[in-house]
C-alpha cells in the first residue's frame, strides 16, 4: 500500500459560513426503490419539493425532477437509486416565550409515479407525499401512494384499453393545497367525495444535517440549560432577563460596529 | 476544514441472476471535498455464490476527506459485472448510494439497475451476451437528467459504512 502524504492545513477554512441569525438544513434525499405497483411495466417517479415561501433555497433547480424508468426485476421492485440534495436556509426568529416554540411549516416532498406502456403512453399510477425531516439524522421512509378510483364502467374500459386514467392537475393536491397555508384562518382540509384506490409504495431515504449561525447557537444553549430544570415562574423570569441582556448586548455591538465601520 | 473518515466494506451483492460477479466502485464528491488519504476507486474480486444468491466481496474501504462545505456530500458508485463461462465480461448493474451524514456504523443497500436496449439488442444479449452500457456512467450516476433512460432492476449491493466526523461542530453543523 503506497503511503500518501497527509497535507495539514489551518483548521479555520470553511467556505460555507452562515450568517449569525440563520439556520440551514442540508438534506440528501435518495429515492431508492418502488414496489407493489401491480400490472405496471416501466415506472418512473416525478418529484416536487413544496417549500413554504420564507425558505431560501440554494439551488432551486433541485426542487423538482424525474428519475429514470425502471422495469421490475427478480424481487419485483423497481430500482432507482436517485439522489438529490436540498439546501434550504431560513432566518430564525426568536420567540419571546420559550415554553412553546413556534411550529415551523416544513417542506413537503410530493411524488407522482408514472407507468410507461408499450406504446410509450404515460399514465400516472400513484401520488404520495411526506414531510422532509428537518431534525438531523438518517430516515428511511416508505411512502404509500394512492391513485384516483374510477367508478364508471366506460371510463374503466377506457383505462384498460387506451391507458387513459384521470390525473391530478396540480401535484400539490397530494400534499397540502396552497390555500391552507395562511395561519390567519386555517381551514379544515376536506377531500371527502374524492375516491381513491391504494397503489404501491416508494422507499425514500433522507440524510439531514443542520448548520446554525452563531446567534442561533447561543439561544439554543441558553434554552437547553434553562430547560434542564423544571420550568417555573422564576426560571422563566430569569430567562427573560437573560434574553433582554443578550438583546441589549447585540444592540451595543451593532452600534459599536456602526461607529467603527 | 472539517474532516470525514470512511472506514467500511463492500459486503457483497444479492439477487443478481448471474453467478460469478465482481464490482468496480468509485467514491465521488463535490468541489469542496479533497481526498487526503485512501483510494477512491477499485475493483473487487470475482465471487460465485454457493448458498442462495448472496455473493461476498468483503472489499475494504478506507478514505479520509477534508471539506470546506456541505455541498457535494460523497456518494459511492458501483458497476457490477458478470464473467461468463467464455470469459466475457457483461455489465449487469449500476448502483449508487449516498454516504450517510451521521457518525457511526451504517448498513446500506444500494439497488442496482441495468440499461435496456431495443428488442433486437436484448435478443442478442440473451444469446451471445454483451448488452448496452452507459457511455458516460459517471455523469449519469452523479445526477444528470436521466428521465429518458430505460432500465431494468437487477439486484442489490450491501455496504457497511463506518464514519468518523471531525471539526464539523466548530462551524455550527449538527448531525
Amino acid at each position: 500500500m503506497s503511503s500518501t502524504k497527509v497535507i495539514r492545513e489551518p483548521n479555520n477554512i470553511f467556505a460555507e459560513n452562515i450568517k449569525p441569525d440563520r439556520i440551514r438544513h442540508v438534506v440528501n434525499v435518495t429515492i431508492e426503490t418502488a414496489k407493489e405497483f401491480h400490472n405496471c411495466n416501466h415506472l418512473y417517479v416525478r418529484y416536487v419539493v413544496d417549500a413554504p415561501a420564507d425558505w431560501v433555497l440554494a439551488e432551486p433547480k433541485n426542487l423538482h425532477g424525474v428519475t429514470h424508468q425502471s422495469r421490475a426485476g427478480n424481487d419485483s421492485s423497481n430500482h432507482f437509486g436517485h439522489r438529490f440534495t436540498l439546501d434550504v436556509s431560513k432566518s430564525w426568529q426568536h420567540s419571546s416565550s420559550s415554553e412553546t416554540p413556534d411550529l415551523i411549516p416544513t417542506p413537503l416532498l410530493l411524488l407522482e409515479v408514472y407507468d410507461v406502456n408499450m406504446w410509450n403512453r404515460q399514465k400516472s399510477v400513484g401520488y404520495g407525499f411526506t414531510h422532509v425531516p428537518l431534525t438531523p439524522g438518517s430516515y428511511s421512509i416508505a411512502i404509500p401512494t394512492w391513485r384516483p378510483y374510477i367508478r364508471e364502467t366506460s371510463l374503466q374500459l377506457r383505462e384498460y384499453f387506451l391507458g387513459l386514467a384521470p390525473q391530478i392537475e396540480n401535484i400539490k393536491y397530494a400534499g397540502i393545497p396552497n390555500d391552507n397555508h395562511n395561519n390567519e384562518s386555517p381551514s379544515v382540509l376536506g377531500r371527502f367525495p374524492f375516491g381513491t384506490e391504494t397503489s404501491g409504495s416508494v422507499q425514500v431515504r433522507f440524510d439531514t444535517m443542520i448548520q446554525r449561525g452563531r446567534n442561533v447557537l447561543e439561544q439554543e444553549q441558553i434554552r437547553a440549560s434553562i430547560n434542564l430544570h423544571r420550568p417555573s415562574a422564576t426560571s422563566t423570569a430569569v430567562e427573560q432577563v437573560i434574553q433582554t441582556y443578550h438583546r441589549a448586548k447585540q444592540r451595543l455591538k451593532a452600534a459599536h460596529d456602526a461607529l467603527l465601520g | 476544514m472539517a474532516e470525514l473518515h470512511l472506514i467500511g466494506q463492500i459486503i457483497g451483492g444479492t439477487e443478481f441472476s448471474e453467478k460469478s460477479i465482481c464490482c468496480r466502485w468509485q467514491l465521488s464528491s463535490g468541489e469542496n471535498w479533497r481526498v487526503l488519504e485512501g483510494a477512491t476507486e477499485g475493483q473487487t474480486q470475482l465471487d460465485t455464490p454457493q448458498i442462495g444468491s448472496v455473493s461476498s466481496w468483503n472489499h475494504p474501504l478506507d478514505v479520509h476527506w477534508a471539506t470546506r462545505g456541505l455541498q457535494g456530500w460523497p456518494q459511492i458508485h458501483l458497476q457490477i459485472y458478470h464473467l461468463d463461462d467464455y470469459s466475457r465480461t457483461n455489465l449487469i448493474g449500476y448502483a449508487s448510494a449516498s454516504i450517510p451524514t451521521r457518525p457511526g456504523i451504517h448498513y446500506i443497500d444500494a439497488p442496482a439497475w441495468r440499461p435496456l436496449g431495443t428488442f433486437t439488442e436484448e435478443l442478442m444479449r440473451h444469446f451471445i451476451g454483451g448488452g448496452v452500457e452507459l457511455a458516460d456512467a459517471e455523469r449519469i450516476q452523479n445526477g444528470a437528467d436521466r428521465s429518458r433512460l430505460r432500465t431494468e432492476a437487477t439486484g442489490r449491493v450491501y455496504l457497511e459504512i463506518g464514519l468518523v466526523f471531525r471539526d464539523f461542530k466548530k462551524f455550527g453543523i449538527e448531525y
